[in-house]
């Protein structure tokens, strides 16, 4: 059937009454007694009837007629002046130029650097900040997709009081009252949440309220955070820290569940240094520099991904191997814990474990082990002791202070009781949502009808606004003044990129609110660093915003020492988990952010929603992950419903079977079946916070029970094998050595031809992809559709095969179903020199550029879509509907004015960001000069994190790209065709271990 | 008054059986009433055709997203309906031409309604790639016409190929269909009662009188168009099939599919022939014109073609298997067992198991299980497409593009849509047209009682043939004609060789402006009458090379003079990618000449002829045989030429004024 193909903006009902997006608003304000008689009297009566319950299609064709109306009406009461046009403009007020401002966009509160593209007064692209140490010029999906979340039509716009629109004032002054009550009681009763925050003056300004008010509280409420890092560490030492890795300093690392690579604050940095390890170097005979990467984890990750051993295993059996390790490195654990360990573990993973131990001994001080936020605190306290065996504290892992404020507020739990207990008078809420993300059995959706006062600062009307007397429009990151820290601790100013859109204010503003200071926000911040920094000066504050980050705010790493009592408490700790499953409960839940909308807080991102999840590849929803055994012994296949119930909770969703699952383990990701958010994301997935409790909010155990039921998951790659055909090549950094140009085994190009081969004109544009520095993060891809313009296509369209992007990571399962090795690789339009492409164009319209770009002329294009069959790269995309109309004008807003949106009809493909290079080219011409080594950044190359990337002039030697291609590791895609691609590859190396048991070998 | 045995017949009997052809097959047209049964079938015709229409409406509302297409399966229904309706359209043009040229005159029972079903085939295949494009609004943008821009089309691509040769292909099938109908569309006009009708058909008949002239170029030009037509009709289906073996797809890279393609062209052109033919004899009682024997010869072509495409697919196979690609050999398994493989064995099920009934006489001879065995066919050539087209594009190169393509309403709607389309262009052909060749039916019977006896008198006599329609009234002269006023003398026979004996003599008397009417063209009268030798040649040798001199020329200026730039990193100058364009020019420039000779030599259309006032002339479409001597001839005398006219054994000799 045909799919409307304006179904993400135009046809998703907004799911409560009274918040239609975007010309609601104006609606409402039109829904005064008088000006409705007004309008009675000049419209015909169905014009009125219409306005009472209109579409927004009718509101908007309403609202079109009366302003033409006002228009013709205005022509009589035209002021007699004149206005006078520009005609002789100055030279310089041409076309303007893009500027570009530092800020810092922040998850879970923790910042990264970015550069925002400003065009004409609106921002446009997210880069990353260079001189940010949580960035290094890289950027994240996150980050790259918060440009479409800020111009998200469906965003919180107005003030809302119990469901109808009211204003600022009108809060401003019931809060007053509250806050009259509140000073009477000293603060008793009044009771303030916050989402994770790094924000140095936000935790100033919190503080000074506490001052004022001794009684009140805060809460800090994030449903990922770092709160078992932290409390792990408290295991250890006694005191709250927060472990930095140094991960280019280490030779051996061992993550326990830890998705370093993706999910974590420093993760962009930590990409980085891992991959500077993983190149091969431009000569094999060099030393080799390059790490090991052990991953124990129940549920393939990125970093588990780029893993060079990785061991699937349940929560139980992390836990045992983790204790297993620490006593093979010495840590002295009481044996009766580790026999019962051995005994929880086969024969595979106690070898596993002991090769894995000895490899992180023999490179005492350059290994460290890593745990995630989703083991329990005694397993991360056991890291810390094995990092301490290994002398890697202080060498490649730093402590620090936590950054995050959630170490110093109460927790949510704190905040149920108080409301159970009708102790709450003034609930205040700051961008957090936790009627939606909270513990199921906090039942906080109830609890908070217990407070009498309530009001709840967000971006969108989202579960928690419906159950709120107030609501209030919170601005986005790149509408507001505010700072923020890094992993790290460094701190960088947020500043606006472009005035509110919308009725909105910050948490800053609205805490400004409560302590009564009028000066705003930039003077808030301004005050806070001239104390701190001593950025007193307009220079100095200039200069801090220019470059993002204020200097010397990093932590300083403290030298810790491990409590003396620290294995008996751990042990203790041990004994009184219970994560066993039983024979009641045969399978464990495991819940985790969602790699593409995280928490939940993306849901409504098209960008984010549409884009493939690493390892499964699946867009528009969550899925619960089982291994292929685990399948096969429920019977169940892909979309297959399974309800699982873990005592009064029960919960139903769809199958994905996904190799490298732990057994009888299932992975069922947060963030979705969003109640309200918005048209893109209410109602899609299962909502995986109902089965989440506070005493085990990542892992329980639970029974399953199949269904008749069948969903439709949309994924883009169907097919997982690579059927004997070298298109991802790799090898191991032993055998690379011994005979370098083995794994490549490029063919080269072949020497006879027919066709002239005219393509010598300087420069001759050309990319590499390293599959060895690639971890499959996606980031190239959102980065790709946020500089060329590339529609939101919706789950249907995806699962007809009909994804947009111009780049595809392409996702490969080598080895064992049930412990396989993955590989990601990257697929841009190779940009052939004897494109099959071209070649059947009936009408010319996709032709060679004289610098070796494969271009695509949209206008002379009809749509045969040949050029897509002739493709044997598959990398063309094609226009099957007019994705683009019905686009809301504000987010039209967020397009690159450097590129063309393509109509329906036309095919489209990667361009090597041919604005870029001819933007560049441009200011060459103008300076008359060459174009430089690297002057030229395709988009997907400056968002990388690993610089897996290079791109540049093929024509010239002496071009990093050219030396790249010169790599024994390079190979290009299908050469035997002659296509002869611009884009190759560099083969991906790994670095197993010899002594590690065949089966966790790679096999590829 | 005819011998009843085997004999040999006598003129007369010879005469009737003339006329009882022309009353019956201009019969249809002209006197059968709206039958309950047309009607209702073009009613379900039309709904059908409906259903089609509101499917291109949506279409071309909503784009080519409502298909089921998707990257890697960009092509779909379109392109398999397209290739399917293109081969089901080479059957006319071959059993016009390819059959001509072999004289095999049994041809002459099917060939019209052959060629109707060419052209109505084509027309839909026509549409299929208009209508597949994403922008169909932009479709003239692959035509080298002038603009601003400077831009040509891209020579290289298939696809312009495929214009080129379907713009070719449907005009030649047009003009032969066009210039076969002409003579019948006299008949029609000199049989008609009513006006209207009879003026338009003499507005096509373009002012036909059946001279010696008229036949004798007119035999010239059909052998010659015959003589294009056919490597027109191999080369139209291997420039498709050039669509798919240009492509770099495993499975459509394959240098057998020219001939592969041609070949299943021809089978499933049979196909729909038999699937035309077999209920249209039973409808029309026409048994005794499309013969058994026709069943049988169609069947035994089809039983030829399908063993060729058998062996097509039996090489496809192998070179994929020998070829040690990979790719090219996972094709062939996944044919055989991937997500579309009942598609595969249902395919060689329908085109080669089916096929292979055809080798017994009795299937050959039996018209029901003929008209299955021909659906199936037809279907089984459906799928093919469907195998070729959908089979190598979901799983080519890169395993992780790989992807389905499921069919939507609106596929299969429009697939729907054409076939009634088709059935009700069909049923208004047969019901307005004269479906079957009158003179080469009629010449066939003229040949044929020279060496067979087939069509036994008696059945003429059953069928009524010893009775003459009343033909309608011709103007009346009263009194003797004014000399200024006379055009010459005619005098009527009854049998060719009777008027063949009269040119002989007035050949010898020296007349040498005498010219002959005949319903059919006579062997033989040319030479007789002295006008032998058709320079009809020269214009069809001039119109081909004026074609293909110029396409080369145009292909060659655009892609090295006027608009270089590379494409694929191929030469400017690709000459073999500019041959398919020069030979479809060089045969639609000499079709189109050929034409335009034709009237430039037989001074048509001339819609007033003197010689058309000859008294009973209605019968020179009919039965009848004429010799006119007109009074500009040097050696006219008006007693004397009528009395040498007289002399001659004519039926009937008069004056015929101006």
């Amino acid at each position: 059937m045909a799919v409307e193909p304006n179904e993400l903006y135009a046809n998703r009902e907004w799911p409560h009454q009274g918040g239609r997006a975007f010309w609601r608003t104006l609606e409402e304000q039109c829904d005064s007694e008088a000006f409705r008689r007004k309008i009675e009297d000049e419209f015909p009566p169905g014009v009125v009837a219409a306005l009472n319950g209109p579409s927004r299609r009718e509101v908007l064709k309403i609202m079109a007629a009366s302003f033409a109306l006002a228009g013709v009406t205005g022509c009589g009461r035209q002021p007699p002046e004149r206005i006078v046009p520009r005609v002789h403009a100055d030279e310089a007020a041409g076309r303007s130029k893009p500027l570009f401002f530092a800020t810092s966009l922040t998850l879970d509160g923790y910042a990264r650097g970015a550069l925002v593209e400003s065009f004409e007064g609106r921002p446009i692209k997210v880069e990353g900040n260079p001189d940010h140490p949580a960035s290094l010029g890289a950027t994240d999906i996150f980050a790259q997709a918060a440009l479409l979340e800020m111009y998200d039509p469906d965003r919180s716009q107005a003030v809302i009081r119990h469901g109808d629109i009211a204003t600022w004032p009108a809060f401003s002054k019931e809060l007053a009252a509250q806050l009259q009550k509140a000073d009477a009681a000293h603060g008793a009763g009044f009771h303030l949440v916050t989402g994770a925050s790094t924000a140095p003056t936000l935790r100033d300004q919190i503080g000074k309220l506490q001052q004022r008010w001794p009684e009140a509280r805060w809460y800090v409420h994030t449903p990922i955070g770092r709160s078992r890092t932290c409390a792990g560490a408290k295991l250890a030492f006694g005191r709250m820290f927060d472990p930095i890795l140094r991960v280019d300093r280490a030779d051996v690392i061992l993550s326990i569940e830890d998705d370093f690579l993706f999910g974590s604050p420093g993760h962009l940095r930590y990409a980085r240094e891992f991959a500077s390890r993983r190149t091969a170097g431009p000569h094999p005979s060099g030393p080799t520099t390059m790490n090991r990467l052990y991953v124990i984890e129940h549920s393939p990750t990125v970093t588990g991904t780029n893993a060079d051993h990785r061991l699937a295993a349940s929560p139980d059996q992390i836990e045992a191997m983790t204790q297993l390790l620490a006593s093979e490195v010495g840590v002295p654990l009481p044996t009766g814990l580790v026999d019962s360990a051995s005994k929880r573990l086969n024969d595979g993973m106690r070898r596993w474990a002991r090769v894995a131990a000895r490899d992180l001994a023999r490179h005492r001080g350059r290994s460290l082990v890593t745990v995630g936020e989703s083991q329990p605190p005694a397993v991360h306290a056991l890291g810390h002791l094995i990092n301490d065996r290994l002398e890697s504290l202080g060498k490649t892992v730093a402590l620090i202070d936590p950054v995050s404020a959630e170490a110093h507020a109460g927790a949510l739990v704190d905040l149920a009781d108080q409301l159970e207990a009708g102790q709450v008078e003034t609930l205040m809420m700051l961008g957090v949502n936790p009627v939606y993300d909270a513990p199921a059995d906090l039942a906080f959706g109830e609890r908070i009808k217990q407070a009498r006062w309530t009001a709840q600062l967000g971006m969108y009307r989202d579960e928690t606004a419906g159950r709120c007397a107030w609501h209030l429009p919170m601005s986005h990151e790149l509408e507001s003044w505010g700072d923020a820290r890094a992993f790290d601790g460094t701190a960088g100013i947020i500043q606006p990129l472009i005035g509110s859109l919308y009725e909105s204010r910050s948490s800053l503003q609205v805490l400004a609110m409560l302590a009564g200071d009028k000066s705003g926000p930039q003077a808030m911040l301004k005050g806070y660093w001239a104390d701190k920094a001593g950025i007193d000066s307009d220079s100095s504050w200039r200069e801090a915003l220019r470059r993002g980050v204020i200097d010397n705010t990093a932590a300083a790493p403290v030298t810790a020492k491990v409590r003396s009592d620290a294995i008996s408490s751990i042990a203790a700790q041990f004994a009184s988990e219970d994560t066993a499953s039983d024979a009641e409960r045969p399978f464990t839940l495991h819940v985790s952010p969602d790699p593409s909308i995280w928490d939940g807080r993306f849901a409504n991102n098209g960008w984010l929603q549409e884009l493939p999840k690493p390892v499964t590849k699946l867009t528009w929803d969550n899925a619960m992950l089982v291994s292929p055994t685990t399948a096969k012994a429920l019977r169940v296949e892909n979309g297959q419903v399974v309800e699982l119930s873990s005592g009064a909770h029960k919960m139903a969703a769809p199958v994905w079977i996904t190799p490298g699952q732990a057994k009888d383990c299932m992975t069922l990701a947060l963030g979705y079946g969003r109640r309200a958010v918005g048209r893109v994301g209410t109602g899609i997935g299962v909502d995986a916070y109902a089965m989440r409790t506070t005493a085990r909010p990542w892992a329980l155990a639970v029974s399953a029970r199949t269904t008749g039921e069948k969903r439709l998951l949309a994924t883009t790659q169907h097919h997982q094998l690579m059927e004997n055909r070298d298109l991802l090549r790799t090898g191991t950094i032993e055998q690379y050595q011994r005979a370098p140009r083995s794994i490549a085994h490029a063919e080269g190009t072949p020497a006879l031809s027919l066709y002239p081969g005219h393509l010598h004109g300087d420069p001759q544009w050309g990319m590499t992809i390293d599959l060895g520095a690639c971890i499959g993060c996606n980031a190239c891809v959102v980065a790709c559709q946020a500089e060329n313009n590339i529609p939101v296509v919706g789950k249907e369209e995806v699962n007809r095969g009909r994804a947009m992007h111009w780049i595809r990571v392409d996702r490969y399962f080598g080895g064992d179903a049930d412990n396989p090795t993955m590989h990601h690789q990257p697929v841009p339009c190779m940009q052939c020199e004897n494109a099959p492409c071209e070649l059947v164009c009936p009408v010319g319209a996709t032709t060679h550029s004289v610098d070796g770009l494969n271009e695509m002329t949209y206008n002379r294009c009809v749509g045969t879509r040949y050029c897509s069959n002739n493709c044997p790269y598959k990398v063309r995309r094609f226009n099957f509907l007019n994705y683009n109309r019905d686009e809301p004008p504000v987010v039209q807003l967020s397009h690159n004015p450097d590129v063309t949106v393509r109509a329906r009809g036309v095919m489209e493909k990667c361009t090597y960001c041919v604005q870029r290079i001819r933007e560049t080219q441009i200011d060459a011409n103008k300076e008359n000069r060459a174009i430089r080594d690297g002057e030229v950044v395709t988009a997907c190359q400056q968002v990388c994190p690993t610089r897996a990337i290079t791109f540049g002039n093929v024509h010239d030697p002496d071009s990093a790209v050219s030396a790249v291609k010169r790599h024994p590791l390079n190979y290009g895609l299908l050469v035997d065709l002659n296509t002869r691609p611009r884009t190759t590859y560099l083969a991906g190396l790994t670095n197993p271990n010899p002594d590690m048991p065949p089966a966790a070998q790679e096999v590829s | 008054m005819a011998s009843q045995g085997y004999g040999q017949p006598d003129a007369a009997w010879m005469k009737d059986a003339y006329g009882d052809l022309t009353d019956r097959i201009v019969g249809i047209p002209l006197e059968r009433g709206f039958r309950k049964g047309w009607l209702m079938a073009l009613g379900l015709s039309l709904s059908i055709a409906l259903l089609g229409l509101t499917s291109i409406a949506w279409l071309m509302f909503w784009g080519v997203g409502v298909w089921g297409i998707d990257i890697p399966v960009a092509w779909g229904f379109a392109i398999i309906n397209f290739v399917w309706w293109i081969g089901i359209g080479h059957a006319g043009t071959l059993i016009s031409a390819i059959l001509l040229l072999m004289r095999q005159n049994w041809r002459n029972a099917i060939n019209r309604f052959a060629e109707a079903m060419t052209l109505f085939a084509v027309a839909n295949a026509g549409l299929f790639p208009l209508l597949h494009l994403g922008r169909f609004w932009k479709f003239y943008y692959v035509f080298p016409y002038p603009n601003r821009l400077g831009l040509w089309p891209q020579w290289r691509s298939p696809l312009i190929w495929d214009v080129f040769a379907i713009m070719t292909y449907a005009s030649v099938s047009l003009l032969f269909w066009y210039i076969g109908l002409v003579p019948d569309l006299a008949s029609l006009r000199d049989r008609a009662h009513r006006k209207w009708v009879r003026f338009v058909a003499g507005f096509f008949a373009l002012g036909w009188s059946g001279s010696a002239r008229h036949w004798h170029n007119y035999q010239a030009l059909y052998l010659l168009l015959a003589g294009l037509a056919t490597p027109l009709v191999v080369s139209v289906h291997s420039i498709v099939s050039f669509d798919f073996a240009v492509g770099i797809v495993p499975g459509w890279h394959s240098t057998i599919f020219p001939p592969f393609f041609v070949a299943g062209a021809i089978y499933s052109g049979f196909a729909m022939v038999l699937t035309i033919a077999i209920p249209l004899r039973r409808a029309f009682r026409l048994k005794d014109i499309i013969t058994t024997r026709h069943l049988d010869n169609m069947a035994k072509v089809m039983l030829t073609s399908g063993l060729i495409v058998a062996y097509g697919y039996l090489m496809e196979a192998f070179t994929s298997w020998y070829s040690a690609e990979t790719p090219d050999r996972y094709l062939l398994m996944n044919r055989a067992t991937g997500f579309y493989a009942p598609e595969y064995w249902a395919m060689i099920g329908c085109n080669v198991l089916i096929g292979q009934l055809l080798w017994f006489r009795t299937v050959r001879r039996n018209p029901i299980l003929l008209f299955i065995a021909a659906l199936l066919i037809n279907t089984g050539m459906w799928l093919e497409r469907f195998v070729i087209i959908v089979t190598s594009l979901h799983r080519d190169f890169m395993p992780s593009a790989w992807g389905l393509y499921i069919p939507t309403f609106w596929d299969w709607s429009l697939l729907a849509g054409t076939l009634g389309i088709f059935a009700a262009l069909m049923l208004l052909f047969i019901r307005y047209v004269p479906m079957i060749s009158i003179f080469e039916m009629k010449e066939l019977v003229h040949h044929k009682f020279i060496s067979r006896n087939e069509l036994r008198p008696a059945d003429a006599h059953e069928r009524g043939a010893g009775r003459e329609r009343p033909a309608p009234p011709t103007p009346a002269f009263d009194g003797p004609i004014p000399e200024k006023a006379l055009y010459g003398v005619v005098a009527e026979f009854d049998s060719p060789e009777e008027l063949t004996r009269a040119a002989d003599a007035a050949r010898a008397k020296g007349y040498t402006r005498a010219d002959a009417y005949t319903p059919f063209p006579v062997h033989g009268l040319p030479e007789a009458l002295g006008t032998g030798g058709s320079r009809i040649w020269t214009f069809v040798l001039g119109g081909a090379v004026v074609g293909g001199i110029g396409a080369y020329f145009m292909q060659w200026y655009a892609a090295v003079i006027s608009y270089p730039i590379d494409v694929g990193g191929r030469p400017l100058h690709s000459w073999p990618s500019f041959i398919p364009l020069t030979f479809e020019l060089a045969v639609l420039g000499g079709a189109f000449f050929g034409a335009i000779g034709l009237l430039v030599l037989n001074r048509l259309p001339r819609p007033y002829h003197p010689i058309f006032n000859a008294p009973g002339f209605e019968r020179a479409s009919r039965n009848s045989f004429f010799l006119g001597i007109p009074t500009d001839d040097p050696a006219f005398d008006r007693s004397k030429t009528r009395d040498f006219l007289q002399e001659q054994s004519a039926v009937r000799v008069s004056e015929v004024p101006r």
